[in-house]
């Protein structure tokens, strides 16, 4: 809740970005599932991603690139806590709303697994997808933007054969667009 | 301790049939075979006073309403059942929930031979006729090696022992269970196994071939080289084509549990080892001896003549000696999941099986594709103030570490409040069904979550945010738990959709929203994080 007021007095101070005819630009993110469990057990932060977008804009509707990094904490065969990354490059189509002040945007695309636990090797390929239903745009200035998405969904498989290595992700992201 | 050993006298048989766990997908083979298999011991073993159960809140509550518990039976003889059953469903789950696949894979994927020998399967080195030979001697060793554990428990005065009960919406629940009955049904899962995943001559006697999950389920599978897949259909223990096998399963468990008492109460291995070595010549009674023993002249072939082995052995060559079991075990062999072999993506139903998930999960995305072609132009109208609406929601994935990657519930709510400008009053009346899927599918009814709170629209009523807080009331007693425990209840809004369908209409959609549903509070803790895609109707006036 703390976010969303963040994100409404933000929107106070900033005036609607708007919809240019055509536009691109490029955004640096980085979400994270901030709470991923219930009272006195909760576990925060057991996910990280980063990553760079570019977009081309054609009014409302927008398509692009995506490359990211995701990592999450995992077990390995003892139990032991271990780490599991994987690269992510994939497209993304976006759609622009209430005037340019909120973007939804559905991603997806193909993933390599960089660091596993003793059961996988690094260099499988595998495949994720992103939802972004609701991203906030708050307009700094001319160019710089701040996007808040407070609430995603991204599912990364990073080693889909045999028994799937596979992450839920239930994201909150802050993104910087930057606008030529 | 022996009281406790004495107690698996009292304990009777149960309707059922291996192998497969009980879970929202298999029957309850292991569970059920082992309770019949302690059933039939009843007259051979006498009882004696128990010993008492640890003083243990959670594990007391849960003796209560034991599931296959007679009303008749003691809590020190529940204390026994549940050792064992937790002991014999422990290899395939290690404790954790059979819909996590983190942990699936960590059990059942793991390429130690060891791991694999614990299932009666070869590892994934264990290549062709002579792998047949070393799965057999290394799932006997696993069975030794669990009496033994079972044995050193004992002497050791059998303290209870932390094991990992997973049930749902509580996820894992630590239990004080017997260690030595817990290890004793490690055993008996090897032994029972080492039936379902192998092809046995027609007496059952003799194991002719050794099955292979590992390098099947990765997708790397040779049947030369690798040995047949795994089969699902072996394992369905009810199949009446598999009764033969399904006998031979019960009577063996049952001299494995008669053997291991004498091996660990009373210090006579006999039994252990007539058991777990071949059948002499003049054997009357075959269930209590040659357990897991291979083709006897094929095992000798391998160690003094193995270039005559291919010709006495039972290969894929020749149907494995025309096996009888060799149709149903040719049946639902063992794949990726997803028919992934690291290579591009092919497509069995394992990839339904993702594409449910994805779709469960990101229907959201249908959805919202749908949504876009409605109208988003920034909507105003005359300023009303009441409002009231119903919606329903649905929540089927969850991101908890070591819990089940589909945690489904879903449910709906009325709600209704009054407008301040953009900032609401809300009242909301939550009803959330929780649907189980750890041991059988079931709906269970789930919580009453009752709150206020309060909404802002943002860009003229098309985005809203809201904030509820109220209580959480189960509605049914669950294992641990009675129906009527309340607890917190919490439910962010982050940013949903609001269409306007006609004047005072408004149709919702929330693509998530996180509700935080708690009834129980104290350990183990049962609620969920709900992560919901909702959808509506408010009318305001």
């Amino acid at each position: 809740m703390r976010r969303v007021a963040l994100a409404l007095a933000l929107a106070g101070c900033g005036g609607a970005p708007g919809i240019p005819e055509r536009a691109h630009g490029i955004q640096a993110d980085v979400g994270s599932s901030w709470v991923s469990d219930g009272p006195g057990e909760a576990s925060y932060l057991r996910n990280v991603s980063v990553g760079a977008r570019y977009r081309y804009q054609w009014g409302r509707f927008g398509v692009g690139g995506v490359w990211g990094v995701s990592a999450w904490r995992s077990k390995d065969l003892d139990d032991k806590d271990d780490g599991i990354m994987a690269g992510l490059l994939g497209a993304e189509l976006s759609v622009l709303s209430a005037n340019g002040r909120v973007r939804s945007d559905l991603s997806g695309g193909l993933t390599r697994l960089i660091e596993g636990t003793e059961l996988d090797q690094p260099g499988p390929i595998g495949f994720f997808a992103d939802v972004r239903p609701v991203t906030y745009r708050i307009t700094l200035n001319d160019r710089w933007r701040l996007a808040l998405t407070p609430a995603s969904l991204a599912l990364v498989v990073p080693e889909p054969s045999g028994i799937p290595l596979l992450d839920v992700q239930f994201r909150g992201v802050v993104a910087v667009e930057w606008q030529p | 301790m022996r009281a406790v050993w004495m107690a698996l006298a009292l304990l009777l048989p149960t309707t059922g049939h291996a192998y497969t766990l009980s879970t929202s997908i298999s029957d309850s083979c292991h569970e059920v075979l082992t309770a019949q298999a302690l059933g039939v011991l009843l007259q051979e073993l006498q009882s004696e006073p128990m010993n008492p159960v640890p003083n243990d809140a959670t594990l007391r509550r849960l003796l209560a309403r034991l599931p296959g518990a007679r009303p008749e039976q003691s809590e020190a003889e529940r204390y026994v059942q549940l050792s064992l059953i937790v002991g014999v469903r422990a290899p395939d789950t290690e404790g954790h929930s059979t819909l996590d696949l983190n942990a699936l894979r960590r059990v059942h994927a793991d390429p130690d031979p060891v791991g694999q020998y614990a299932h009666g399967l070869r590892g994934p080195n264990d290549d062709g006729i002579a792998g047949d030979l070393a799965a057999v001697i290394g799932t006997r060793a696993q069975i030794r090696a669990e009496v033994e554990k079972a044995r050193q428990a004992f002497e050791d005065g059998d303290r209870s022992f932390q094991a990992s009960l997973y049930l749902d919406h509580y996820g894992q629940v630590p239990i004080p269970v017997i260690k030595s009955l817990y290890h004793l049904g490690r055993a008996v899962h090897a032994l029972q196994d080492a039936h379902s995943h192998t092809l046995r001559t027609a007496d059952t006697m003799h194991i002719v071939h050794v099955m292979n999950y590992v390098d099947a389920v990765n997708g790397h599978l040779s049947e030369g080289r690798d040995g047949m897949a795994h089969s699902d259909a072996m394992d369905h223990c009810q199949r009446d084509d598999l009764a033969p096998i399904r006998e031979a399963v019960v009577a063996r468990s049952v001299a494995l549990i008669a053997a291991s008492y004498a091996a660990v109460v009373l210090g006579d291995d006999t039994l252990l080892e007539q058991g777990l070595s071949p059948c002499a010549d003049n054997a009357t009674d075959p269930t209590r001896c040659g357990w897991v023993e291979y083709l006897p002249a094929c095992e000798a072939a391998l160690n003094d003549a193995p270039e005559t082995a291919e010709a006495v052995c039972c290969t894929q060559d020749n149907d494995y000696c025309d096996n009888p079991w060799l149709p149903v075990a040719r049946e639902d062999p063992a794949g990726p999941y997803l028919g992934c072999q690291g290579a591009p993506l092919a497509g069995p139903a394992g990839w339904a099986w993702l594409a449910g998930l994805l779709l469960l999960g990101l229907r959201r995305r249908w959805l919202l594709a749908a949504l876009l072609a409605l109208p988003f132009g920034v909507q105003a109208e005359a300023p009303r103030r009441a409002f009231v609406a119903a919606e329903g929601h649905f929540a089927p994935l969850s991101d908890r570490p070591d819990f089940a990657v589909l945690d489904l519930s879903f449910g709906g709510a009325v709600r209704g409040g009054y407008a301040f400008g953009a900032w609401r009053v809300v009242g909301v009346v939550d009803r959330s069904w929780f649907v189980g899927s750890e041991f059988d599918i079931t709906v269970d009814p789930g919580v009453l979550n009752l709150g206020v709170g309060a909404e802002y629209l943002l860009f003229d009523g098309f985005i809203r945010v809201g904030l509820v807080l109220g209580t959480s009331t189960l509605l049914h007693d669950t294992l641990l738990d009675d129906a009527g425990a309340t607890g917190p209840f919490s439910e962010v809004r982050p940013g949903g959709f609001r269409w306007q369908a006609f004047e005072g209409g408004w149709i919702t959609f929330d693509p998530f929203t996180v509700a935080a549903v708690w009834p129980v509070v104290h350990k183990p803790r049962l609620g969920k994080l709900q992560r919901r895609t909702t959808a509506g109707f408010e009318y305001t006036f």
